[in-house]
């Protein structure tokens, strides 16, 4: 049996000081219990900002491996780094296979870095719904940076603008072809476009099509867009990626990501309030029984719930 | 609401066989755990310290080279040493009957050989956390 956590004052003493086992079993509690969620929020919001950076891209493109590296160039820089790097959970089970810490091996017993490992819980943008107070958390216990990778995204998987300041949306070589196959809305959560595996071939077709869209945005927008060629394998390119990361969190959309994280947290909150305290207990209650088993039998229509919760909160 | 388990799946030392982890980490997933895969060529310490890091509820390490006597003793003084001695540890692979009482006294919970059945090793998972 855990203990439960009391947010007191060898909490917070512990938190700031980075001890791993509170940090970690913090992190299990906001994942487990709505309410522990809810307080920890009370808690955790009293620090400077800390910049937060998302890694995101197709499966496979190499976002542990070069979170790997990335997490080597910040280190000799002196500097703590937390990664929560989120795997996909299973629709049907809730399972998961959690795989992405295997590619950090080289940090496993490094003090100032601290990986944790999320799945979606059924969520489908990209991030689970505790990344982003998970995030606030390491920030209050004082990492330097906190990067997140997000599951191996395809057309729609876009909260990652709402957990990280800035974000570098990898790519593999491979002709270019499939970056015009890429939604409008996945190639915006890109700040910083970066080509890894750039030991294959197919990285100038790639590059060019990359610069053209980079071009485009920076007419359109004023933003610049800085592309990168990496190898995530032999380290190559990561101290420009990781140059034009820390630039791209120096811009006015930067600041204008972290206040809208705020506000979309602030939402989540509520969403979290209704679901626990009105939704969960009128579906699992004997009207949302009675509606679920008369749906069933054909003897009503989906909309007739709206007017069954209506009824029961009178 | 049950949550799910979380287990870290391991293999120590120059052990390459990954059928058997491979498998145990699919089956799991799909009968609801959530498998943190930390991969091949681990020591003991690493094992630990991803295990405290991810706030695993069971570490399940797998040992068909022989040398599980050696990295589990190893690895439950790291346990101990590290506060994590009240998560379950179990451990699969090739295991001679003879070992799995030496084993056990030194705080492995439970052992499962070749053929182990992954309903039974779910169950037992179910019975020995209360997440
Ligand atoms: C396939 C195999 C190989 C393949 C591995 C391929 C791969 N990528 O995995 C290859 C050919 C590469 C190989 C190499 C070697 N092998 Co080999 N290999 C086997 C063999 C025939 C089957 C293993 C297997 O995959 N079984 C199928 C899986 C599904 O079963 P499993 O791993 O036992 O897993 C089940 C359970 O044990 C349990 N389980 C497993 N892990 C865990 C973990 C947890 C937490 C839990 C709960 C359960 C659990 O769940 C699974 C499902 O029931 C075994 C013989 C045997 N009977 O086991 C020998 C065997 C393991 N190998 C052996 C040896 C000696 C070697 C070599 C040293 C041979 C050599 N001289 O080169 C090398 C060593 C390589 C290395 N560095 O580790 C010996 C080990 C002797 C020992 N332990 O004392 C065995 C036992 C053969 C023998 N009888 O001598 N091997
Ligand atoms: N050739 C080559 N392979 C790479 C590079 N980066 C990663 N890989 C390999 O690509 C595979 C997927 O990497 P991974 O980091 O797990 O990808 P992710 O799914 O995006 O996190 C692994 O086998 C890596 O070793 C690279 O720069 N060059
Ligand atoms: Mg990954």
């Amino acid at each position: 049996m855990r203990r439960p956590i009391v947010l007191d004052d060898a909490w917070r003493a512990a938190i700031q000081s980075r001890d791993i086992a509170t940090l970690a079993r913090t992190i299990t509690a906001i994942e487990r219990s709505p309410e522990f969620l809810l307080q920890l929020s009370r808690e955790v919001f009293s620090v400077q900002p800390v910049s937060s950076i998302g890694i995101t891209g197709v499966p496979g493109a190499g976002k542990s491996t070069l979170l790997n590296q990335l997490i080597k160039h910040y280190r000799q820089a002196g500097k703590n780094i937390a990664v929560l790097a989120v795997d996909p959970s299973s629709i049907q089970t809730g399972g998961a296979v959690l795989g992405d810490r295997l590619r950090m091996q080289d940090h496993a017993l490094d003090d100032g870095v601290f990986v944790r490992s999320l799945s979606t819980k059924g969520q489908l943008g990209g991030v689970s719904e505790t990344t982003f107070i998970t995030a606030q958390l390491l920030k209050f216990a004082g990492f330097d940076r906190i990067f997140i990778e997000t599951v191996g995204i395809g057309q729609n998987e876009l909260d990652i603008v709402r957990v990280a300041d800035v974000s570098a949306l990898v790519f593999i070589p491979g002709g270019g072809d499939y970056v015009q196959g890429i939604k409008s809305g996945v190639m915006e959560v890109g700040d910083v476009f970066a080509i890894n595996k750039s030991d294959l071939d197919g990285v100038r077709a790639l590059e060019k099509v990359l610069q053209m869209e980079a071009h485009d945005r920076e007419n359109k927008t004023g933003f610049v867009t800085t592309v990168c060629r990496t190898n995530a394998i032999s380290g190559d390119g990561v101290a420009e990626l990781s140059h034009a990361l820390e630039t791209a969190l120096q811009s006015s959309q930067a600041l204008a990501r972290r206040a809208s994280q705020l506000r979309a947290f602030s939402e989540l909150l509520l969403t979290i309030e209704l679901r626990q305290h009105w939704l969960k207990p009128f579906v699992a209650g004997e009207r949302g029984t009675a509606f679920f088993a008369d749906l069933e039998r054909g003897k009503t229509q989906p909309a007739d719930i709206v007017d069954a919760f209506r009824e029961a909160q009178e | 609401m049950t949550q799910p388990i979380r287990i870290l799946l391991a293999k120590i030392g120059l052990d390459t066989h990954t059928i058997g982890i491979t498998v145990l980490a699919k089956e799991l997933r799909d009968r609801g755990f959530e498998v943190i895969f930390s991969g091949l060529k681990q020591t003991p310490e690493k094992v630990a310290h991803a295990a405290l890091q991810e706030d695993v509820d069971v570490i399940g390490v797998s040992c068909l080279s022989g040398g599980h006597m050696t990295h589990l003793k190893v690895l439950a003084e790291k346990m101990k040493e590290m506060g994590l001695d009240d998560r379950i540890l179990i451990v699969g692979g090739v295991v001679p009957e003879e070992d799995v009482e030496p084993l056990k006294a030194l705080g492995v919970d439970q052992v499962f050989t070749m053929g182990a059945n992954m309903d039974d090793i779910a169950a037992f998972l179910r019975s020995a956390v209360s997440v």
